[in-house]
């Protein structure tokens, strides 16, 4: 596998320098709260913007959803 | 009636695994609510449950709440029936809007803890603090819970010890309005899980035991 990683299990194609907020915006996740997870590790909401995806890295981005 | 009238049909190996667990849930309405009350009729040893806000007239369409309870702070009213349907089990409230220090101080000593809030925003600030101060004991969210029907959607996702229940699709603030079937549906997933990883942790820890 080169340059790539997985998104929710599915492959995707890796860039260097791409974060986080970048993919959630090329993907198109309409909800304000997500999980998002490298590599099982949580990222904040916060620090969206300033990480970014390693190659080969599994990440992991579930929607949240009010109501309870 | 007695302690052993009440647990009478229940599976004893299941009742030792869970008698001494202490679950707790953070909110007290749709989700909260009624996940306590399977709780607590199932036999958990303890429940801790949080919740700020009083019973108004438009919870009854899904919370466990009766209508001469409108106006009590749901966690109050919720202890009362959780007592009158099961007195052997401990519940243990607070009038309290959690934020980290308070889900620190308060949840320190769990064996699981639903998540049970309305906001998303919520819902978020205790994942990451759940993440930061207690990242190795389960956490079960409820996440998609609103409109009917579309039962093959209601699932449950894992990544690590954190649990989404939900259609993870129905948002509450985009219309989708939560009744009571797919609410008490979720919550009671909720509840099973906790069961399900209750009597684990109990295995567990007989086989360390052993050894």
């Amino acid at each position: 596998m080169n340059n790539a990683f997985y998104l929710n299990n599915r492959l995707e194609e890796w860039h260097q320098e791409m974060t986080i907020k970048d993919l959630i915006d090329r993907k198109n996740f309409i909800f304000k709260m997500l999980v998002v997870k490298i590599d099982n590790k949580l990222i904040k909401k916060a620090d969206y913007a300033k990480t970014t995806i390693p190659d080969k890295s599994n990440v992991q981005i579930l929607h949240l959803m009010s109501g309870g | 009636m007695q302690r052993e009238e009440f647990f009478k049909d229940h599976d004893p190996e299941i009742l030792r695994a869970i008698e001494g667990g202490i679950v707790g849930i953070a909110g007290a309405g749709g989700l909260g609510s009624n996940a306590a009350v399977a709780l607590a009729r199932a036999g958990v040893g303890k429940l801790i449950i949080v919740d700020f806000d009083r019973v108004s007239a438009s919870n009854l369409n899904r919370q466990y709440y009766f209508a001469e309870q409108v106006g009590s702070y749901k966690v109050e009213a919720l202890k009362k029936t959780l007592k009158r349907i099961n007195p052997w089990c401990e519940y243990e409230v607070y009038i309290k809007r959690l934020d980290p220090v308070l889900i620190q101080e308060i949840y320190e000593d769990v064996d699981i803890l639903i998540e049970a809030f309305d906001q998303a925003e919520a819902k978020q600030m205790l994942i990451e603090t759940w993440d930061e101060c207690f990242a190795d004991i389960p956490l079960i969210v409820g996440s998609g819970i609103g409109g009917v029907g579309d039962n093959n959607r209601l699932r449950q996702t894992a990544s690590g010890n954190l649990y989404l229940i939900g259609d993870g699709v129905a948002d509450v603030e985009q219309g989708f309005k939560p009744l009571a079937p797919r609410v008490t549906a979720v919550a009671s997933m909720q509840a099973n899980l906790a069961l399900e990883l209750l009597i684990s942790k109990f295995n567990k820890m007989k086989l360390n035991d052993l050894r």
